[in-house]
């Protein structure tokens, strides 16, 4: 079946949806799925539009308010993850998975679906090192803090998607897997991103949790978004096997919603003729939520996931045939999705905007009815009676988390660069206010940015030199003052870029350890080094 | 135009597929219909469905499972749908086939059914559809249809992690981890 693939959305759904059906049309026929890769922003109404960490001049209602509300229809299938730029309210309410609209779904934090026997999975967000191993513990309204790190990868959804032992065919994640920009033309995308050449050349641009993932799956496809160029890459892994061959993986990223952009990509993938023609569950990954289900931790403190180290009863939380078969009769042996969306939230009206509209922490009838019958709990279920009764659940870790900073064990990435600058025109930069300190454009290669071709080049990359050593900015001094609309700790892109050709200012130093448990409030402010380079580009200006 | 409608005719769910966890037995033994209902939706904000969500409708496009126009699988295999990433086997796939991914750009192919639709993204009356196909125009590119992995080998990860050795996400200590 034809399945096309979409990039970064940023709210562009009429877009996404034209330019498939003009695809269709230019191409062999019609799709019959679309992918979205995160960046969703699924805005229902002004208040799910603060929840959306952009700057202002960013926030915009966009389009997906009309098929919310039924106006428009999405003309296919669609499945999406999020991103980093998201209605993170609505998709709160959905930790599970859950329809958005008609005939779109959101895979939740973590999930595991079927269509036409494919069997797609994918993780939503983007990783930060000191939030990973933290619980679910943010809910509306956020704070300059929460906004943030409600889209930052948990371990606890890693894990459950190691429990995975059957084949998967596509994987989505917002951000890239590290590592996976060596299995493609790297030259390329250098030529058309040279602020990543640090980071690619330290290994360190990526996630390193999507990496893992990407490890253990080894899914047919992988598809990502977040860096805004396309890039194709074909990855052998390791054969566990000796008799049964290596698997492979093609990865493709693809660019944001933009004209002249490569924001979408129509592929071809075998599909079993016989499965139904319908959105279904995954029953392996139904039984590893049920198996987890334990395992939630609604607290900002860190904690780590169980392993055979003689401190957990449980370490291994994989389906078994069993287990699968108690599910199977819990959903009576019906897998299919239910088509249960429904109107929650108000929806925006352009005739009446509300710009006083109250931010609720929701529960979803649909994750209600899909908690009650998986026998599972709704996390905000929990978090609610958390918030109600801090003395049994601990306290709620929105800001301060003193004792976790204290706690001393490192991320087990230490490689994480998220507290670097980023210097990456592309990216929608949290705080305007800081946007507003670059020059205007040195580096524009991003305007005209061309399909990454693959060539012969791609073998002579790989003999390109690293360093082993972290090359650091000279001051990196984090402010407290994290709120809105100030200059804050950089958000940004996990391992973002460092300009090359700058190095003046660059310490090289050992490879070193950042605090990645202290919370950004306590975090000082970072020194841009270099500002006058700095670009800042306008999305407008990058539409040629 | 031929579109996979993504909701079932009527419920229940006739139950014709098979589906695959390893073991080869069906989940369609039985016909679908047993599952609970859901809650009445709460559209107490009057944001007015106007069309309904789902349930049985008209399918202008006929009815699913016919084969594509222009395309013919090899035949789907039971629970593991994907080529299996084995090393060229991508080629076999329709996937790969020249067919397939050396679509000419810019040649027009009208729709085998050519329903109009119901409910598009498109708005209506013609001058505001021309303003707008011009405007998708610069929205697509013919690189959208072509094999984005043409011309790439497999890279082996074992060579690559050799070069990087910080790959891994291990402290090094044997038998911990962090996640």
């Amino acid at each position: 079946m034809r399945v096309a693939v979409a990039g970064c959305c940023h709210g562009e759904l009429d877009k996404i949806y034209e330019t498939l059906v003009l695809a269709e049309q230019r191409g062999p026929g019609p799709v019959d799925l679309l992918l979205c890769c995160g960046d969703f922003q699924a805005v229902r109404n002004e208040a799910d539009l603060r929840c959306m960490a952009v700057p202002p001049k960013y926030r915009h209602m966009q389009t997906f308010y009309r098929y919310y509300s039924g106006e428009k229809k999405a003309p296919v299938l669609t499945i999406f993850i999020g991103g980093n730029h998201e209605a993170s309210n609505h998709l709160q309410e959905l930790p599970y998975g859950g329809w958005v609209a008609p005939n779109i779904y959101y895979l939740g934090l973590a999930g595991v679906v079927k269509y036409r026997g494919l069997r797609i999975g994918g993780i939503s967000g983007i990783f930060k090192s000191h939030d990973y191993r933290k619980g679910h513990f943010e809910y509306p309204p956020y704070n300059s803090s929460t906004i943030r790190s409600i889209y930052h990868v948990r371990n606890i959804e890693v894990y459950k998607l190691k429990q995975l032992k059957q084949p998967m065919d596509v994987f989505l994640s917002h951000d890239w897997p590290r590592s996976i920009y060596h299995y493609g033309n790297k030259k390329q995308l250098l030529k058309t991103k040279s602020f990543f050449r640090q980071e690619v050349e330290n290994n360190t641009l990526g996630s390193p949790a999507a990496s893992e993932l990407l490890d253990h799956l080894k899914p047919t496809y992988w598809f990502s978004a977040h860096l805004h160029v396309k890039f194709a890459a074909f990855m052998q892994h390791q054969a566990n096997d000796k008799d049964q061959p290596a698997k492979a993986t093609r990865f493709l990223a693809l660019d944001k919603c933009l004209p002249h952009r490569d924001f979408l990509q129509i592929i071809e993938i075998e599909h079993d003729p016989s499965a139904p023609d319908c959105l279904e569950y995954d029953i392996e990954w139904l039984t590893i939520l049920k198996a987890t289900d334990d395992l939630i931790n609604v607290t900002g403190r860190l904690w780590n996931m169980p392993e055979n180290n003689g401190l957990h009863t449980r370490w291994d939380y994989s389906a078994t045939e069993e287990a699968m078969k108690e599910v199977l009769e819990k959903l009576n042996h019906d897998l299919k999705v239910p088509y249960n969306f429904s109107v929650t939230a108000a929806c925006y009206d352009p005739s009446k905007p509300q710009n006083q509209m109250q931010l609720i922490h929701r529960i979803s009838p649909q994750t209600t009815e899909f908690c009650a019958q998986l026998g599972i709990t709704d996390i905000n279920v929990r978090l609610q009676k958390a918030k109600e009764e801090p003395h049994l659940c601990g306290e709620y870790e929105e800001q301060d988390d003193v004792e976790s900073n204290d706690s001393g064990e490192p991320s087990e990435y230490n490689t994480d660069t998220s507290a670097l600058s980023s210097i990456n025109p592309d990216e929608i930069l949290l705080d305007e206010e800081e946007e507003e300190e670059h020059s205007s454009a040195s580096v524009q290669s991003d305007m005209n940015t061309p399909s990454i071709e693959p060539s012969s080049d791609q073998a002579s990359d790989f003999s390109a030199s690293f360093s082993d050593v972290r090359i650091l900015p000279g001051s990196m001094i984090i402010s407290s003052d994290d709120t809105l609309g100030s200059p804050i700790a950089r958000e940004g892109k996990p391992g973002e870029a460092l300009e090359s050709g700058n190095g003046k200012d660059f310490i090289e130093v050992p490879l070193k350890r950042l605090s990645d448990e202290h919370e950004p409030e306590q975090r000082k402010k970072i020194k841009r080094r270099n500002q006058a380079i700095y670009t800042a580009v306008d999305d407008d200006d990058d539409a040629a | 135009m031929h579109r996979q409608n993504f909701r079932p005719p009527t419920p229940p769910y006739p139950g014709s597929g098979v589906g695959g966890w390893g073991s080869g037995s069906s989940f369609w033994s039985t016909p679908g219909g047993g599952g609970p209902r859901p809650p009445s939706p709460r559209d107490g904000y009057g944001s007015p469905h106007h069309t309904p969500p789902y349930g049985p409708r008209s399918r202008p496009y006929g009815s699913s499972h016919s084969p594509r126009h222009g395309g013919s699988f090899p035949g789907g295999r039971f629970g593991s749908p994907s080529p299996g990433g084995y090393p060229g086997s991508y080629s076999k796939s329709p996937a790969g086939s020249q067919q397939q991914f050396g679509y000419s750009p810019g040649q027009q192919q009208t729709h085998p059914q050519g329903s109009p639709r119901t409910s598009t993204p498109f708005g209506s009356g013609r001058g505001r559809e021309k303003r707008m196909s011009n405007e998708v125009e610069s929205y697509f590119k013919p690189s959208m249809l072509e094999d984005p992995w043409a011309g790439l080998e497999p890279v082996s990860v074992v060579d690559i992690s050799q070069q990087y050795s910080n790959t891994q996400t291990f402290t090094g200590k044997k038998g911990r981890y962090f996640c």
